[in-house]
């Protein structure tokens, strides 16, 4: 009953929001929550050298980057002794004084490329304060219109440096936006966004509900649910040329695509045979392989990331939990145990941990359980809380959630850490759809 | 002529029921119904004595049926995980248990180097003495912390290596030969009260080893040393009865202290 209320829900979610403005559709950031003993970073006001004001301020996106991984405490512009541009320039031992443990300087010039056009390069270097060291030093050129990108390539590289993590601020997101238009009409919406919410693109407007948008592996490509035709079907859609194609007709429920790591197959959730079942379905050929068989419902799936297996939702045991299936065996196995409700689940890049909409007693969370040992770190406490997607880099992972009556996104770190929450400026936000590393 | 009505009927309860969101209705239009109509009506049910209402009884009992079967797999799956998870927090239950005990025989070591080790056997027929498969680590970590002790007289290495070997091969073959030489070695150190426990471990676990006479006497030595004659003379009596070395060791020990 849980499972088939939970469709019906996302129905219904949809139905519900109800919220105009008319604001540019820009997200913000509300940090919540950062860790206990962040790193103290100097983030200095890179040097520009070319004619007129920057469109963008650089070292302070990056310096928002790295706020919002919690993992970083910029100090402010205004306790800084000096602002150096150059190594020779560096004073370790006033830097050392501030408490500051890493230094950023920067600068930025016009470049011409070869094709005539305008663009911008950075030189940037990053350097460890307390061991009076230089860690990076790096450059980046980018188009007229790419001062975010150079912004978000620094901070890739810093947090990579100081983490050993890789970054994922160049990521993107899509997510469905829903708004009433003048004649009170919701208009859904698909939108591409900067992982922090800046330049947020227009994919696809539709009059009828936009649900589950997945990317594909290679982030060249979304798949999605769409009820234009009158009923759910699926599609992909090419992100370079918006070429469209619907996927999916048939009876009853069309849902949940998610791609397979090689990018050439959808594993998804159709109820043509009766009741919900998970299918594959070879994009290039159409041919449709049924992975489940059984008189319980079957949805949400997703592959683990050999693609060799296919985990998904079942109320198989009378209550929804998450099982896998390998393929080639067909051996299905039950993932979860703690909880009387476990769905949506997504892996982990490392395979290691599984990201579940969780309920116990009666208490929806977003939680983490580590599959080795079975441990479940509860994420999140709202019971609103859904849709859970992870970064690439397996650091942070987002979900849609409600703030003051309004759908927002939200992020917490996979160690429950750091909570940042990205409030809409309008309308309302969800199911939200993290990317994979794009090179 | 009757199926088709009963397909309709069955239908519609079928998507009253889907409607109502329980689970098990939408299983039974799966193959049956939806794929091969009246034939699967007439298969799974006599039709031709059955009235609509005998119909909606044997497709109630099968909902019936189908939550029952949901709720048990739900069951033998959570049992089957409880007894995993027991069985793995047994093991480690033990393996923590086992920690703590190798640890707490580590204390207080009051390291001088004392009288020689006497070794009444030798390492040769500890091998001999294992008949049963050994694995490779557990028999290279046993003739590593014995090396120590006999041939280096390294007895601090020698005493980690032991209880390292028996925390890491509780099953070991040579379990009762590392607790007698870390007897021996405590006896060097002059802890009297671990040389016993020890001792007292492979007389008491390992009546059968080749060790356990010497371990006898051994022990008997230790509660001499400990001051507890009462204890000492009936297991140096019993070791003085060996044929072997080890009785002429107990009685030439007994003749020293005791006559």
């Amino acid at each position: 009953m849980m499972t088939i209320h939970q469709h019906i829900k996302s129905l219904a979610v949809l139905i519900l929001l109800s919220i105009t403005a008319l604001a540019k559709a820009e997200l913000t950031i509300e940090i919540t929550q950062g860790v206990d003993n962040p790193a103290k970073i100097a983030i200095v006001p890179f040097s520009w050298s070319g004619s007129g004001p920057l469109p963008e301020n650089v070292a302070n996106i990056v310096s928002a980057d790295l706020l919002r991984s919690g993992q970083f405490d910029p100090i402010p512009e205004g306790d800084m002794l000096s602002f150096p541009q150059d190594e020779s320039e560096v004073l370790f031992r006033d830097w050392a004084r501030l408490g500051t443990e890493f230094l950023l300087i920067g600068s930025i010039k016009p470049s011409l490329s070869a094709m005539g056009t305008n663009g911008y390069r950075l030189d940037f270097q990053l350097f460890d304060v307390l061991g009076q060291r230089r860690m990076l030093n790096k450059n980046v050129t980018v188009t007229s219109k790419g001062l975010r990108d150079m912004a978000h390539f620094a901070s890739d590289e810093v947090y990579e440096a100081v983490t050993g993590i890789r970054g994922a601020f160049s990521t993107k997101m899509i997510y469905v936006e829903a708004n009433r238009n003048r004649q009170g009409k919701l208009i859904y919406r698909l939108n591409r966004a900067d992982v922090d919410g800046a330049r947020p693109s227009l994919l696809l407007e539709s009059d009828d509900p936009l649900l589950s948008p997945a990317w594909s592996p290679d982030g060249k490509q979304v798949a999605y649910v769409s009820f234009e035709t009158g009923r759910p079907a699926i599609f992909r859609q090419e992100l370079a040329t918006s070429k469209r194609e619907q996927l999916t007709n048939f009876k009853g429920l069309n849902g949940a695509p998610a791609w397979s790591p090689d990018g050439k197959k959808l594993a998804i959730t159709l109820s043509k045979d009766g009741n919900p079942e998970i299918y594959v379905l070879e994009i290039a050929s159409h041919r449709l392989t049924r992975v489940t068989n059984h008189f319980a419902i079957d949805t949400e799936p997703s592959w683990t990331a050999d693609g060799k297996g296919i985990i998904f939702t079942s109320n198989r045991g009378g209550k929804p939990q998450i099982y896998q299936k390998t393929l080639a065996s067909s051996r299905v196995e039950r993932l979860t145990f703690l909880g009387d409700y476990n769905a949506r689940a997504r892996l982990s890049p490392d395979g290691k941990t599984l990201v579940v909409v969780n309920r116990q007693n009666g208490v929806f969370h977003i939680a983490a359980q580590d599959l080795e040992t079975g441990d479940l770190r509860i994420l999140t406490e709202t019971r609103l809380d859904e849709s859970p997607t992870i970064a690439p880099n397996g650091a942070m992972l987002m979900y849609a959630t409600r703030h003051r009556g309004k759908g927002i996104l939200a992020a917490v770190s996979l160690d429950a850490g750091v909570k940042f929450r990205l409030p809409s400026q309008r309308g309302d936000v969800r199911e939200p759809a993290w990317s994979p590393y794009f090179n | 002529m009757k199926a088709p009505y009963l397909t309709a009927a069955l239908a519609a309860v079928s998507l009253s029921a889907a409607q109502l969101s329980f689970a098990q209705a939408q299983v039974v239009d799966t193959q049956p119904i939806v794929d091969n109509r009246s034939p699967a009506i007439s298969q799974s049910v006599p039709v031709s004595n059955s009235s609509a209402d005998s119909q909606a009884q044997v497709f109630y009992q099968l909902q019936q049926l189908q939550q029952e079967v949901l709720q048990l797999r739900g069951l033998v799956e959570e049992q089957a995980f409880e007894l995993k998870r027991f069985k793995q927090q047994r093991m480690d239950d033990y393996l923590d248990l086992d920690r703590r005990l190798a640890s707490l025989a580590k204390t207080a070591p009051t390291s001088t180097p004392g009288s020689l080790v006497s070794a009444p056997s030798t390492v040769a027929n500890v091998a001999s003495a294992a008949t049963q498969a050994v694995s490779a680590g557990d028999l290279q970590d046993y003739r590593a912390a014995i090396d120590l002790v006999l041939h280096k007289q390294d007895y601090d290495q020698g005493e980690k290596l032991l209880l390292q070997h028996i925390a890491n091969y509780p099953n070991s073959k040579f379990l009762p030969n590392s607790q007698y030489w870390l007897g021996q070695i405590y006896l060097i150190k002059r802890d009297y009260e671990q040389a016993k426990q020890r001792f007292l471990i492979v007389k008491e676990q390992f009546p059968d080893h080749d060790k356990y006479i010497d371990a006898v006497f051994k022990l008997g030595k230790a509660y001499h040393l400990l001051g507890d004659n009462a204890s000492a003379v009936p297991h140096l009596q019993q070791a003085a009865k060996d044929s072997g070395s080890v009785g002429k060791l107990a009685e030439a020990y007994l003749a020293k202290n005791f006559r």
